[in-house]
């Protein structure tokens, strides 16, 4: 099928339609050198794995802002992180703008039970945002053990379950010495959950 | 058989079906929620003799009258080929509703959906010329025949389809029309049965199949794919992440900033935009305030561009630096500006309505004076040039649907100074099935246009530009363009512009001269004796919810007096419709084939089906014929498309990627 629709693209609007078309069917996509430098270097890295896709990758620190950091994938996928909390996407197909976390996020560094709201923005259709609000529960679920490289971590461990009328979902928190570790989080629709932990430096 | 069920606002369908010696592609657009456009290419076997094939193209609108309640049906009226060559000249009535898994569609039609069981026109109560029909194959082709539409013998058609799952349904037809014209010389069987059976299912990815066993005789299928031009194939995108904000202190301690070398934060600073897809042409910094001028080269949405440059002007310029102008320029005019400050980008980045916030607190400017003077250093004299294969594609050719080129091509322009561009394009065909046409010419006007068959059979390199072109900004709100030389494959002369558009104006106002010469079929140097003045005053506006209208006035190449109206339908996506109809003081015999000049285009992001930044778009406009009647001059960068994009209505439509 997508070699008819190439075809009927390439005969139709020339060359551009041709290219647009392998590209799309393809999927090809290049490496960020961004990337390319800054995973040979000692930068703090991110395991990231989307359940959906069954995709695996390393997301490299890209810049600290102020209270935020920004990670890339080898593609130039970007993932923005608030204290271990993931509050925007880039690049991965899912736009993911920004996160408010000012409710939640105290109760899951603490493991301090409760309710709170959370909201999310996303690239709308064409070149709006739409926000989405959700209703989280958040219950601390005890200890549990974290593999960070060889060496074994215990860690606290939160649940933060979401309602909201785009849907539900439910985030598992890693935390140890006051930081999240390691986590299970939904970023939106096509994305789905995706864990995320952080590397130990060789 | 037509049904009263329209298709979601603003879809596209797209279909190509086959049965006995009939192949037909159409493409639908639903124009308005309640409007509804088709374009239909249709390839019929011995249709006007046992060993003639007919290529025809049709155009057909319904509307909606009523749309489906509780218990009344959706009912919808419909011109089927209401301006081209009358084979499928009809009209109906029909009403559609839903039983749950039911559904019924009982009609009434006029025309070809008349030819079984036909009664007396129901409308001759109301005027007896609704009696008889005009035949619309004895016509002018091209005209809308309004007198025939209703008009003669009138009959009923029917049919019932049932759901059987969420993709699959089952149908079966009563037909109205016996297929005349196709069984006269057995380019199909005589119909056997009124009754038509289907079966249709949609697959996941958005195709949909139909099998169909037709009149007894025959066995069809369709293809079919509906695309929403409002939604981008991957919504979030698929670009990489934009450089994200230093705290702003760390700028202090870059080494250009550290020791005030400014010829170092230059060369960073274009760098660094260069980078993003951005043409760093002038800096200007004095105390506070920041400007640059760029020229955007790789994102659809402005918006995208001046995030992405306000960001780089935050990790580069020095900390005390609180606003950013950013000049966006293409042929080296200033477009527009959007100024920022840059506490709100770093109070906004990754804030949850940011970009909303972020369109509240910046200004978008008319750039008019105000850029950067001084350019960079290497910013002028600019050359660029490039070397690639094209594909040059006509369709439609009456006896052969689609003829291409395919060759090299080269590209060069020089730029020695803002504003003033020497450049060229050459084009060498290796392939070529367009100057295989035999059809030559029969206009009775200058042949300004229909002589396309003679350039392509006579040239081997084609010259097919080469100007000096002059753009500037006359005063605020204003643009002006003069351009000289080779201005297209067929004319040569000199052509001035002036474009009065003001940033946040739903109207725009422009006029244009023109002088030139026919270009020899060699495309290279020479030129024939025709010449012409032509010129046009234009307005532009924008209707809302989407809709601009263009109104051009003015003398065409043919040196006939008229005006060309263009209605287009743009998506949030980018994604643009349109049609446009041109009547000039040409009589439609004069004209010939088509009787006016007329057609549809479509014109996408190719980002909407890859989720990558490019400026590059998917452009067709679709003629059913290129006569010489209201032809228009194809002079390059024209000042309106050029500053459309930029001017602040656009750049505030779509604010939304300001952060992406």
């Amino acid at each position: 099928m997508k070699r008819i629709f190439s075809l009927i693209a390439c005969f139709i609007f020339g060359l551009s339609g041709c290219a647009a078309v392998t590209q799309l069917a393809s999927g090809e996509q290049e490496l960020d050198p961004r990337f390319e430098r800054l995973f040979n270097s000692d930068a703090p890295k991110y395991s990231f794995y989307a359940q959906s896709s069954g995709v695996r990758s390393v997301l490299v620190l890209l810049e600290r802002g102020e209270g935020t950091s920004t990670w890339i994938g080898p593609f130039g996928e970007g993932m923005i992180v608030r204290d271990g909390m993931i509050i925007g996407t880039r690049g991965f197909g899912e736009g993911l703008i920004a996160v408010d976390l000012s409710e939640v996020l105290p109760l899951i560094l603490n493991s301090q039970m409760g309710q709170a709201e959370r909201f999310h923005s996303y690239h709308a259709f064409g070149t709006q945002t739409e926000v989405r609000a959700y209703v989280c529960d958040v219950t601390p679920m005890g200890t549990g053990t974290v593999l960070r490289g060889a060496q074994a971590v215990s860690a606290r461990t939160v649940e933060e379950d979401c309602t909201g009328p785009s849907g539900d979902f439910i985030n598992k928190y890693w935390i140890a010495s006051g930081e999240v570790i390691q986590s299970r989080q939904w970023v939106g629709p096509r994305l789905g959950s995706v864990t995320i932990g952080l590397q130990e430096n060789d | 058989m037509p049904t009263a069920r329209p298709l979601d606002d603003g879809f596209l369908a797209l279909s190509y079906g086959q049965f006995a010696s009939t192949a037909r592609n159409t493409l639908t657009f639903q124009i308005t929620p309640r409007l509804t456009g088709t374009f239909r290419y249709a390839v019929i076997d011995k249709l006007d003799s046992p060993d003639g094939t007919r290529y025809d193209r049709s155009f057909d609108v319904s509307y909606l009258l009523w749309e489906e309640g509780r218990y009344n049906p959706a009912i919808a009226i419909g011109l089927r080929d209401l301006g081209g060559t009358g084979v499928y000249s009809s009209e109906y009535i029909v009403a559609t509703k839903n039983f749950g898994k039911l559904s019924g569609t009982l009609g009434l039609g006029w025309g070809r959906l008349a030819s079984r069981n036909p009664f007396s026109n129901p409308f001759s109560f109301v005027s007896e010329k609704f009696e008889n029909r005009p035949s619309a194959l004895g016509g002018t082709t091209g005209e809308f025949d309004t007198g025939s539409w209703f008009r003669g013998d009138a009959a009923l058609f029917g049919g019932l389809s049932y759901a059987v799952s969420d993709r699959t349904s089952i149908a079966v037809e009563y037909s109205s029309d016996t297929y005349e014209l196709e069984t006269q010389f057995g380019g199909q069987e005589p119909v056997k049965s009124p009754f038509n059976f289907g079966i249709t299912h949609r697959f996941a990815n958005g195709v949909t199949a139909s099998g169909y066993y037709l009149y007894g005789t025959d066995l069809g299928f369709m293809l079919s794919y509906q695309l929403d031009p409002s939604r981008p194939r991957l919504n979030g995108g698929r670009d990489p992440v934009a450089p994200p904000l230093a705290p702003r202190n760390a700028a202090a301690s870059l080494s250009w900033n550290a020791n005030g070398a400014e010829g170092q934060l230059e060369q960073a600073l274009e760098q660094r935009l260069e980078d993003q897809g951005l043409i760093l042409s002038a800096l200007a910094l004095s105390g506070q305030s920041a400007a640059v001028t760029v020229e955007n080269r790789l994102w659809p949405a402005e918006a995208q561009a001046a995030g992405r440059a306000a960001r780089i002007m935050a990790n580069t310029l020095p900390p005390h630096v609180e606003t950013f102008t950013i000049y966006f320029e293409a042929n080296g005019v200033a477009l527009s500006s959007v100024t920022v400050h840059r506490s709100d980008l770093h109070e906004l980045e990754f804030a949850l309505e940011g970009d909303w916030n972020m369109r509240v607190r910046s200004i978008h400017g008319d750039g008019y004076n105000g850029a950067p003077a001084r350019p960079v250093p290497d910013a002028y004299p600019n050359f660029e040039y490039a070397i690639g294969p094209y594909m040059a594609v006509a369709l439609f050719d009456p006896d052969a649907p689609l003829r291409y080129d395919i060759g090299v091509q080269a590209l060069a322009s020089y730029e020695p100074t803002a504003g003033l561009i020497f450049s060229g394009g050459l084009r060498y065909p290796l392939v070529s099935t367009i100057d295989d046409a035999i059809r030559r010419s029969n206009s009775t006007l200058p042949r300004v246009r229909s002589d396309g068959f003679e350039y392509a059979s006579q040239s081997d390199l084609e010259v097919n530009h080469l100007t000096a072109e002059y753009f500037f900004r006359p005063a605020p709100d204003m643009f002006g363009r003069v351009t000289a030389g080779y201005l297209e494959s067929m004319f040569g002369g000199v052509s001035a512009e002036v474009l009065w558009a003001p940033v946040d104006s739903r109207l725009a106002l422009g006029a244009e001269i023109n002088h030139v010469y026919q270009r020899n079929y060699d495309m290279l140097f020479g030129f024939q004796d025709y010449n012409v003045t032509t010129g046009h005053v234009s307005a532009y506006y924008d209707i809302g919810n989407g809709f601009h209208g263009q109104l051009d006035v003015g003398r065409y190449l043919a040196g006939d007096y008229g005006g060309t109206f263009t209605l287009t339908r743009q998506f949030d996506s980018g994604f643009r419709l349109g049609a446009f109809a041109t009547l000039t003081n040409v009589s439609s015999e004069e004209f010939g084939e088509g009787s006016f000049d007329k057609g549809i285009f479509f014109d996408a992001p190719v980002t909407f089906f890859t989720g990558r930044a490019t400026r590059n778009r998917l452009q067709r406009v679709i003629r059913p014929v290129d006569r010489d009647g209201g032809a228009r001059l194809r002079v390059r960068n024209r000042l309106y498309d050029m500053t459309y994009d930029y001017r602040a209505g656009e750049l505030a439509d779509g604010w939304g990627p300001f952060f992406r």
